[in-house]
């Protein structure tokens, strides 16, 4: 017994019940996320992923996000074939040994900022045909649920950059997603970030004030150990 | 074969990189392995999201996020598990992270939202169930809208423990492991809650009563 009245808990059962999801909703979301509706390459955009995805959204639905996939596929598959040459000839047919969150859903608006982490992993080259910088434009859009990509794609940005010692580019990302992201789901990742990138810059003082700025406003967070180990403070 | 274009090249070092810690790292305490005790192995990201679907999707949703924001929702906070997965080294510390990535976007969703001044539609018609005559539907509408009232009036930290304990009926260990707070605070913040929540219940209550009174 929980000590309610009648009226409380009668409000808490509507709730449960209410808030759960059906197992329609399981069933589409998990297919999505667990990878059961992925566009295969060679199939791409085939019958069978057409299939998979319009039982989950719709055939109108599915016909829109395949016209703004497509050419993004096509982009993608391209640069995946002239970066992956060098090093691993058939990269592009490897199975993914974990399923990945099947984002296409909403393919048609965020694909191509997702597409950036790894993209950015490229070595670039004057002569690449799609740079890395250019291949994936962080798409610009107002609906909320492609803001946390967009945060992602940027904050994807500056930990490569960082990673491959451009610590000024890093910075750069930081910056632009401080200014569209000021209070952004990610926020904290980009305080720590800064405070590494901050210090590969030899700004130890300002990495020391954003430190400080992190203890301050959120002293038990969790990316305060990896950004003190960045300067040693 | 199938290539994911957003994960491709996402190497675990790179990932690592980009999530600046591990979840073991910001594991609370209490949902720790036991000294002494091998850690289990840690589950697949497919194991994450069947066995955390539903956690995350009711605790969205009793945090505030409408039926129509939900699907995006829920794929933003796996995600984000997805791409840190790699960064998780006990089993025992996934269902405080995840919880912690839920609060997040649930939060980073809402303040969208405010800062946009759009309310979002009502979605009370997508509660309507075939299974319910039309009054009981209207019914439990009506339900749901004073929950989701009486929730968002709740100061939240209360409202957390609340929802983890009577919406989602976890257990007050299990609670307590999730937002990594002692078991004695879970049930003082939890007591006062239901005191609250009952108390402003039987106010609404009366307020109806008094507004059907001839």
């Amino acid at each position: 017994m929980n000590g309610m009245s009648s009226e409380a808990n009668q409000l808490v059962n509507a709730g449960r019940e209410a808030f759960a999801p059906t197992e329609a909703d399981r069933s589409r979301l998990l297919a999505a996320l667990t990878g059961t509706a992925t566009i295969s390459l060679g199939v791409a955009i085939g019958a069978g992923a057409q299939r998979s995805l319009s039982g989950i959204f719709g055939v109108a639905h599915v016909a829109r996000l395949v016209a703004v996939a497509l050419p993004v596929v096509a982009a993608g598959a391209y640069w995946l074939h002239v970066s992956t040459q060098r090093t691993e000839p058939v990269q592009v047919a490897q199975p993914v040994h974990q399923a990945q969150p099947a984002v296409v859903p909403r393919a048609a608006e965020p694909t191509a900022p997702m597409a950036e982490p790894g993209a950015l992993e490229a070595p670039s080259e004057p002569s690449a045909p799609v740079s890395p910088e250019r291949s994936v434009p962080v798409v610009e859009t107002s609906k909320p649920g492609n803001e946390i990509r967009q945060e992602v794609a940027l904050l994807s940005k500056a930990q490569a950059a960082l990673s491959r010692g451009r610590p000024q580019e890093a910075l750069a990302a930081l910056t632009e997603h401080a200014q569209r992201f000021p209070r952004g789901a990610l926020s904290e990742e980009r305080a720590a970030t800064r405070v590494r990138t901050l210090c590969a810059l030899g700004r130890t003082r300002e990495a020391a004030a954003e430190l400080k700025r992190i203890e301050t406003v959120n002293p038990t967070s969790a990316y305060l150990a990896r950004a003190r180990e960045s300067c040693a403070f | 074969m199938r290539v994911d274009f957003l994960t491709k090249n996402a190497t675990p070092e790179h990932l690592q990189e980009f999530m600046a810690t591990s979840p073991a790292e910001a594991a609370h305490p209490a949902a720790t392995s036991q000294a002494g005790e091998p850690p289990l192995p840690v589950p697949s990201f497919q194991e994450l999201c069947t066995r955390y679907f539903d956690f995350v999707w009711k605790c969205a949703r009793a945090f505030g996020c409408k039926s129509d924001e939900i699907d995006d929702v829920v794929q933003d906070v796996f995600l984000v598990v997805q791409r840190r997965h790699s960064d998780l080294k006990e089993e025992a510390a996934a269902r405080g992270w995840i919880y912690s990535i839920t609060r997040r976007v649930v939060s980073s969703q809402r303040r969208r939202l405010r800062a946009r001044n759009s309310r979002a539609a009502e979605d009370i018609e997508s509660l309507t169930s075939p299974d319910r005559s039309p009054l009981a539907a209207a019914e439990h509408n009506n339900e749901v809208r004073v929950l989701s009232t009486l929730l968002d009036g709740m100061e939240e930290r209360k409202r957390e423990v609340f929802v983890l304990s009577e919406i989602l009926e976890m257990s007050g260990r299990e609670i307590a492991e999730t937002i990594g707070v002692p078991m004695n605070t879970v049930y003082s913040r939890l007591r006062a809650a239901r005191e609250e929540f009952d108390a402003a219940a039987q106010r609404q209550r009366k307020s109806l009563e008094r507004r059907r009174a001839p």
